[in-house]
Formats: structure tokens, sequence, C-alpha cells
């Protein structure tokens, strides 16, 4: 049982007749676009515009400065619809968060998914600027009427990923393919184990250049040892849904050499 | 078959268990082990392993890289402590933690395989990297 609960009507229409993107973000590797959504959300003084009630979510309620909500969350700011889990969910519940993803691209009439996590590189430690730090972008049915060209341009001189994506995202990519849904997911070089504040950064500086917007970055960045701190609980429990799903991001698909 | 048989192989199954337990909570323990007497934090770690070495590396925010201290205890654990440049707030720790500032890090890393001893040690940043080499 799950049903999305709209707290603010005034700016759900809004949204709706904006026709934004959405913006899907949960804690994954890195937890990258968690992070990324957290930053939109606070710089960009988003609205909360509803939140999901289900038995299935996590007994957990967040609470900041002693106002309390429910960890899965809808926002909406100017250029963008934000569908946000602030606690990672077990592997068997990923694909049941699929499924109220693309119910909620339906409430907000929203064309585009566009999601982004991280990609666990084993010598990211190498890695000390952000303009080295690789992306890799993932996509489906952009033809459909509706989506910006400028998106579509920007999806097809962008370099394509090749391999294997495990995690909670595949769950939501497979679920939209199954419903025809045009989604663009970025994927940017993280650490595995730990909150990457630099590969957020990275992902804004992508979206900035997808949606023509124009996102701050450096105070993500000046935060970034705070946001590594305060997040080591979420990132180990992340970690650990991630391995009990018994899948590795990675590996070609076979299927490509022959 | 004897009984000792049994009673040694239930004996290794035992000891096997425990190893198993000791790794998962090494690599997956779900809360990291703050020592609030000592106001020391518990830094979250990750260990890969190549044919020739084991890479262990910490991640500690606010560290002071000159502070830092690679202790091989003995060919199985690795001892890190290292001092914060800036005394940290509980507040930004754990809400649960009383009002007090941490100062250290401290971890005790069980590694997966023996190692012979410390080859390479360096800073990235705030994260630490220690490279150990294996026994052939």
């Amino acid at each position: 049982m799950h049903e999305i609960i709209w707290i603010d009507r005034k700016n759900l229409m809004r949204s709706k007749l904006a026709d934004k993107p959405l913006y899907v973000a949960l804690p994954d590797t890195g937890l990258v676009s968690l992070i990324t959504a957290t930053h939109i959300i606070q710089s960009q003084g988003a609205t909360l515009l509803g939140f999901l009630d289900a038995d299935w979510i996590p007994p957990i309620t967040l609470v900041t400065k002693g106002d309390p909500s429910p960890p899965i969350k809808i926002y909406s700011t100017d250029t963008l619809n934000i569908f946000l889990s602030e606690t990672p969910l077990p592997p068997s519940l990923w694909r049941l968060y699929a499924q109220v993803t693309y119910q909620t691209l339906t409430h907000l009439s929203s064309t585009l998914i566009i999601s982004g996590t991280g990609i666990p590189n084993p010598k990211r430690l190498d890695i000390q600027s952000i303009d080295e730090l690789r992306v890799f972008y993932l996509g489906k049915y952009l033809e459909t009427e509706g989506i910006n060209q400028e998106i579509r341009d920007k999806y097809n001189t962008s370099e394509k990923f090749t391999g294997s994506l495990a995690g909670p995202y595949s769950s939501i990519i497979n679920y939209l393919i199954r419903e025809n849904t045009p989604f663009i997911t970025i994927l940017v070089d993280s650490y595995l184990d730990y909150p990457d504040p630099e590969s957020a950064a990275k992902l804004i500086l992508e979206l900035n250049s997808l949606l023509n917007i124009n996102i701050d970055i450096n105070k993500l960045l000046e935060k970034g040892s705070e946001i590594r701190l305060m997040a080591r609980q979420l990132a180990i429990q992340t970690r650990r849904q991630n391995i009990l799903s018994g899948q590795k991001t990675g590996s070609p698909p076979v299927g490509i050499y022959i | 078959m004897s009984w000792d048989f049994y009673e040694e192989f239930i004996k290794e199954i035992r000891r096997k268990l425990k190893e198993l337990e000791d790794e998962v909570s090494n690599t997956l323990g779900i809360f990291p082990k703050d020592d609030l007497d000592e106001a020391v934090i518990e830094p979250l770690t990750s260990i890969r392993e190549t044919p020739d070495c084991i890479i262990v590396s910490v991640d500690m925010p606010f560290v002071d890289p000159n502070t830092v201290e690679v202790k091989l205890i003995d060919s199985s654990s690795l001892q890190i402590i290292a001092h914060i440049k800036e005394d940290i707030s509980s507040s930004i720790i754990d809400s649960t933690y009383p009002k007090m500032t941490f100062k250290k890090y401290k971890k005790n890393i069980k590694l997966p395989v023996k190692v012979k001893k410390i080859i390479r040690i360096s800073m990235r940043g705030e994260i630490l990297a220690v490279y150990l080499s294996k026994y052939s």
C-alpha cells in the first residue's frame, strides 16, 4: 500500500503546468544523488509539494530544528521537480520505489526523468580535481514529443556508458523502459564507500549544462568535509543495502561482443 | 568416527563463523563506534586487494595530515590514529551524543589477509591510503 500525500496543491498545479523534468534521488554509491538533491533543494529554496505514505517505508522520521517529516518527499524548484528518499531502501523495495517514481512523474505531468549516481571508481583516490572526474550518460526514448531539443543535443554529444549498472537506479531504469518513459541517467566517478560531495558538485555542473540552469557549487565544495562527516552512518547503511543486492556495477554485458 | 572428531569439527565451524562475523562487522558494521570517553571518532575505511598488496583507505574529514600515525600491530591488523585540525562538535556527528567536542580519529582495522609490511603511506586530501605487501 502506498499513497502520495500532496500538501501544497497550489504549487503542485504550477509544477504540472510548467512541465519540469523530475529529478530522482536516493542514497546510492557515494551518496552522490542525495547530496546533489539536498544542495539543489537548499540553494534554490525548493518548495515541499508532498510526501509518500507507505506501509513499506522504513520506520524513520527526519527532524530538522524540531520540524519532523517523512523520509520520502517531493520538492519543486523553478526548473526541476525532485523526488527524494533520504533513507536507504533494501533491495526488496527497489522495484516498488521505481513504480512510485513513475506514478510521481505522471502526477506531476513531467515528461522526463533525470537521475544521477556515482560510478564506483577504484582509482577515485587519485583524482584530486573535479575537472578530472569522468561523466557518462545513458538514456532512452528521448525522441519522444515534448523533450526539449537542447536536452537531446546535449545527450547526443555526451559520452555514453557501457557496462552493467547495479543498485536502486537499475530498478528505476528497468521500470521506465517498461513504461516507454523518457529518462536520462548521469554517472559520475565516485568513492564506493565514502560520501562524495565533489562528485555531487560535478553532477550539478552536468545538470547546469543539460538544463541550462546555474546552480552554484562553491558552498557545496566548502562544506565537503562537514558533509562527509555527517553522512558517515548513511554511507555505511547504503553500502550495506547495495552489497545485499548481490550485484555489482561495472562488468560489460557479454552481448556487446556478439 | 570418534566423538573427538565431531567435537573438533564443531569447534572449527564455530571458529570459522567467528571469523566471518568479525569480517562482516569490520566491513559492514551499521554504526560507527565512536569513543565518547576519549572524544575519538571512528573514521570510515575501505579495503582493496590487488594481487600483491592490500590498500587501506581511511576518510578523515578535517584531519591534520601532520599528525597521522599508522602502525602495523601484527600481520593482520593495522591501527590508525590522527588528530583533527579543529575541534568537531558532537552535534554534527550524532544528535544523541552529549554536548562535547571530538579531537581525534582512531581505528583498528582487521585486514582480510596476512601482510608483511607497510610499503607506502600517502595522504590524498583528507583521505589516507596505506599500501601493505601481502605474503605471496
